[in-house]
């Protein structure tokens, strides 16, 4: 298999018309180097950050002689620092992603997005992850910003495939402890799963000071329900199956649907998580484009 | 509950479709994987007892809808609590209208013929009836069932018109019966407006018992009303034609009409009759005794009317207007040729001799089955044959003479062997001289052995028959075969059939010294005469037939009255008709004359005819 075969989920004229777009974190972050976005710690950037009043042993190379002559107060000047980005992309691969219809699997549209992110991340020298779970984590790419880590992502997005369990609420709580640092986390899921299990771990990764932003993937079969004979349903992450008439459960169906989602962005909203919902026949590069404009604008 | 359609209560079960389509789909589902199968469990949970409740009373319903459209497919009939419920108005009257001859008597209390009363009471009793059934007149002659729209112009449709025909009333309610199983006519009453009279309804017939099986093999209860016009008939005479005969007198040809005249009350010494002869009336005052009696006119048919003319016999107007009239057609004088073929010599010449009694028609030759191929079979009008079947041509010979109109008297051969027309000839029985077989039972009023013109039986009792031969009716039409006079022990005498156009008798014995004492004459001579009269209609151009039993031949072409009455029809009315080159004279039947009915007084349900199907209740009016 070729590598242009392996690596069909990137499209690069979308990379080109979304290079002009940056990826930026919408909290302070902390980075190693020096990067376009704001750092949690004032640094020595031209950008002024606040004042605050004198402390031992600060350094008063930072005073405000100005002030100083009008108030005969010490302020300390201080500067917004701008650091680099740990992105980290979450990517659900358990065996439920792999449900699509004519447009395609959710894996496979999540697995889009990821490698296009990948690669404006990298393009603005910011540190880029990856990792891959279902109910364990499948592969894990730790954050890097070299421009050959690029390829060790690609690679690991192409070899990954649907299957297994899903145990997203605790993948996630896993991640939020593990990584120490604050970081953009970017999750793609589709989130079949206990609603109040999956915004404990958006609070947790919340807390964790983690900017978390999250892409609920949809098949449009999944939100319309229109089936009209009786069908075993089978499950994809279990051996479960269910016979049933849909145009009878169809009604209850819709309603448990809409609510588990409505659970999802309410909650999503309450504890600041980029919450975005995406249905896989949607033009990926609009979703992403919307997704980055919102993003720089904050 | 009974059913129209009962077959279609075998498809009851049917009404479990729907719930078999049910499992059937439940079985016949398609896998789909499915990643939301969370929200599938929950609305499952939550739908389960709803769905289930509403998915019974779908199945129910869908079961119910089959049920019902079975249940109407099936037309039940409510009977019983049910049926009150239900409705009790009629879904269909079969209207059956007897237009017998007699049906036209007029009674002295209703001034009015009993047919006409008896269309107006049907129509009054139809308006009577709340919701208008669905009517359907059949009458006697036609026997066609004919769908009427109301009762109120039946009276002048031509299908309840006098005529002359008999009725058959078995056949006039097995039609109705057919009509009843063909059409599926729901709730049915048979209206019958009949007067009752004992030849049209033939009580004894064995066609009764086929009735009421047919009645009572309908899905339906059958009602049956019977309206009785057997009041009080005022005085009646009626005629009928006995005999047409072409005699000689004085070296002049002449008619001899012999007409029965039967009188409900003889009331008068004199009867003032009108004779019509090729349109010529003439009125004669005939001197009446009897109720029933024979008078014969000899008529001169002068130059004009040598070869063939018509007449008309005719009384003055009475209770019945039907029966004053009765009608003869006659052909050219000659004399009638005959055959006779036989093994026996003696008793050759005993045939040769009665059939040469008038001394105009004496056989040429005396014939053996052998030289019967010589006979001048082209003109002869009958034959008498003793002996065994002949060779092929005579044989074709004979079956071409009976067929045409001829006549064929059969006497039995010398030893048992095949006779004409399925006839078979058994072993010979002999009886001792001291105890010969004796005649008790013939019929007297028609056929080869009736009563003379002057009204004297012929001494058929007096015959001594020493030897007989067993006669058998064998293959597919031995029906046909009837019995016309039978010996002490039930054996046959004489026997008849019709073939063709013509008639076939066979006699057990014969003339000769070691047979019987037919020789003697006094019966084989009239009931030679009789056969070769009725094989006159061979070679005439004339018909004598009675009103109903017949029809004029296709190719005769249409029927015109000679008496220039207009709308008439051989097929309903008395007349004479000429139909191409044949003339006919159509007479009603004669028995509608015999006033005798069977159920005396207003008749009584109990009465009916043979056993009345359970299902059929009969009620008279």
């Amino acid at each position: 298999m070729s590598h242009d075969a392996k690596r069909d989920f990137l499209d690069t004229a979308a990379l080109s018309r979304l290079a002009a777009l940056q990826v930026s974190a919408r909290l302070p972050m902390l980075g190693s180097v020096t990067g376009i976005h704001r750092s949690a710690t004032r640094g020595s950037s031209v950008e002024f950050a606040e004042y605050r009043k004198y402390a031992p042993g600060d350094d008063i190379r930072h005073v405000d002689w100005r002030v100083y002559g009008r108030t005969d107060r010490f302020y300390m000047k201080e500067f917004e620092a701008d650091t680099n980005l740990r992105c980290y992309l979450a990517l659900d691969v358990s065996a439920s992603m792999g449900f699509g219809g004519a447009s395609g699997t959710k894996f496979e549209y999540a697995r889009r997005l990821a490698a296009t992110l990948a690669h404006l991340l990298a393009l603005q020298g910011d540190a880029v992850g990856l990792l891959g779970f279902a109910e364990r984590t499948v592969r894990e790419i730790p954050p890097r910003h070299s421009p050959a880590h690029l390829r060790h992502v690609y690679d690991a997005l192409a070899e990954l495939k649907p299957a297994g369990a899903s145990a997203i609420a605790d993948r996630l709580h896993d991640l939020a402890e593990r990584v120490r640092h604050r970081a953009l986390v970017i999750v793609f899921s589709d989130f079949f799963a206990e609603p109040d299990a999956l915004l404990d771990s958006f609070q947790h990764m919340r807390f964790r000071k983690h900017d978390l932003a999250v892409f609920h993937l949809l098949d449009r079969q999944e939100a319309a329900f229109a089936f009209d004979r009786p069908i075993r349903f089978a499950d994809l992450e279990t051996p479960f199956a269910l016979i049933t008439d849909p145009a009878v459960i169809r009604d209850n169906y819709l309603n448990e649907f809409n609510r588990h989602l409505e659970t999802l962005q309410r909650g999503s909203r309450e504890f600041q998580v980029d919450y975005r919902r995406v249905f896989t026949d949607a033009d990926y590069e609009k979703v992403l484009a919307a997704f980055l404009l919102d993003r720089m604008r904050k | 509950m009974t059913f129209l359609q009962p077959g279609l209560v075998y498809a009851l079960p049917l009404a479990a479709l729907p719930v078999l389509i049910h499992l059937l789909n439940r079985l016949r589902y398609r896998t789909v994987p499915w990643a939301a199968t969370m929200f599938l469990i929950s609305a499952t949970r939550a739908s389960t007892r709803r769905a289930r409740l509403r998915q019974i009373l779908i199945l129910i319903a869908r079961t119910l809808a089959f049920l019902f459209l079975i249940a109407a497919v099936s037309r039940p009939l409510a009977g019983g609590w049910l049926g009150m419920a239900a409705g009790s108005s009629l879904d269909t009257v079969l209207v059956l209208v007897d237009r017998s001859a007699s049906m036209e008597t007029t009674e002295a209390r209703l001034r009015t013929s009993r047919r006409s009363r008896a269309l107006s009471l049907i129509a009054q009793a139809a308006g009577l009836m709340g919701r208008s059934p669905r009517f359907v007149l059949i009458d006697s002659v036609g026997r066609t069932p004919r769908e009427l729209a109301s009762l109120d112009g039946m009276a002048a449709l031509a299908s309840v018109a006098p005529s002359d025909t008999a009725a058959d009333i078995p056949a006039l309610l097995s039609a109705a019966a057919d009509y009843a199983a063909r059409n599926r006519t729901g709730r049915t009453e048979i209206w019958l407006a009949s007067d009752l009279q004992a030849s049209n309804w033939r009580p004894a017939s064995r066609d009764w018992a086929r009735v009421n099986g047919q009645l009572g093999a309908l899905p339906q209860p059958v009602s049956l009303r019977l309206l009785a016009m057997d009041g009080e008939a005022p005085p009646n005479v009626a005629v009928s034609i006995k005999d047409i005969r072409r005699t000689t007198a004085g070296g002049k040809s002449r008619v001899a009409v012999s007409v029965r005249i039967l009188r409900s009350s003889p009331d008068t010494d004199r009867l003032p009759v009108t004779v019509t002869l090729n349109g010529i009336r003439t009125q004669v005052a005939v001197p009446v005794s009897n109720q029933e009696m024979i008078w014969t006119r000899v008529l001169d048919p002068g130059l004009d009317g040598a070869d063939g003319g018509w007449g008309k016999i005719e009384v003055p107007a009475d209770g019945n207007a039907q029966d004053n009239a009765c009608y003869f057609v006659y052909g050219p004088a000659g004399a009638l040729p005959s055959v006779v073929v036989a093994e026996s010599r003696e008793t050759g010449r005993f045939l040769r001799l009665a059939a040469a009694a008038d001394g105009e028609a004496a056989p040429r030759d005396l014939l053996t089955p052998a030289t019967a191929g010589t006979a001048p079979w082209d003109t002869a009008v009958a034959v008498q044959w003793q002996g065994e079947l002949p060779s092929a041509s005579a044989s074709g010979a004979v079956t071409q003479l009976v067929t045409s109109g001829g006549a064929l008297m059969c006497y039995p051969p010398d030893r048992a062997a095949a006779g004409w027309f399925g006839l078979q000839w058994g072993d010979a029985e002999a009886a001792a001289p001291s105890a010969p077989f004796r005649v008790t039972t013939w019929d007297e009023n028609d056929g080869l052995l009736a009563k003379t013109d002057s009204g004297e039986n012929l001494p058929v009792e007096a015959l001594s028959v020493l030897r007989r031969r067993r006669m058998t009716a064998t293959g597919p039409d031995a029906a046909a075969w009837h019995t016309v006079a039978s010996f002490a022990d039930g054996t046959p005498l004489l026997i008849e059939r019709r073939v063709g156009a013509g008639r076939v008798f066979a006699c057990a014995t014969r003339p000769g010294e070691d047979w019987s004492t037919l020789g003697d004459g006094l019966v084989l001579v009239p009931m030679t005469q009789r056969v070769l009269a009725y094989g006159a209609r061979r070679r005439s151009d004339t018909v004598q037939a009675e009103c109903g039993e017949w029809q004029p031949a296709a190719q005769a072409g249409p029927c015109v009255a000679l008496d220039d009455a207009a709308g008439r029809d051989p097929a309903r009315n008395a007349g004479v008709y000429r139909c191409g080159a044949w003339r006919a004279a159509v007479n009603r039947v004669p028995s509608v004359s015999v006033c005798e009915r069977f159920l005396p007084g207003a008749g009584r349900p109990d009465r009916w005819p043979g056993q009345i199907p359970a299902r059929a209740a009969a009620v008279v009016w």
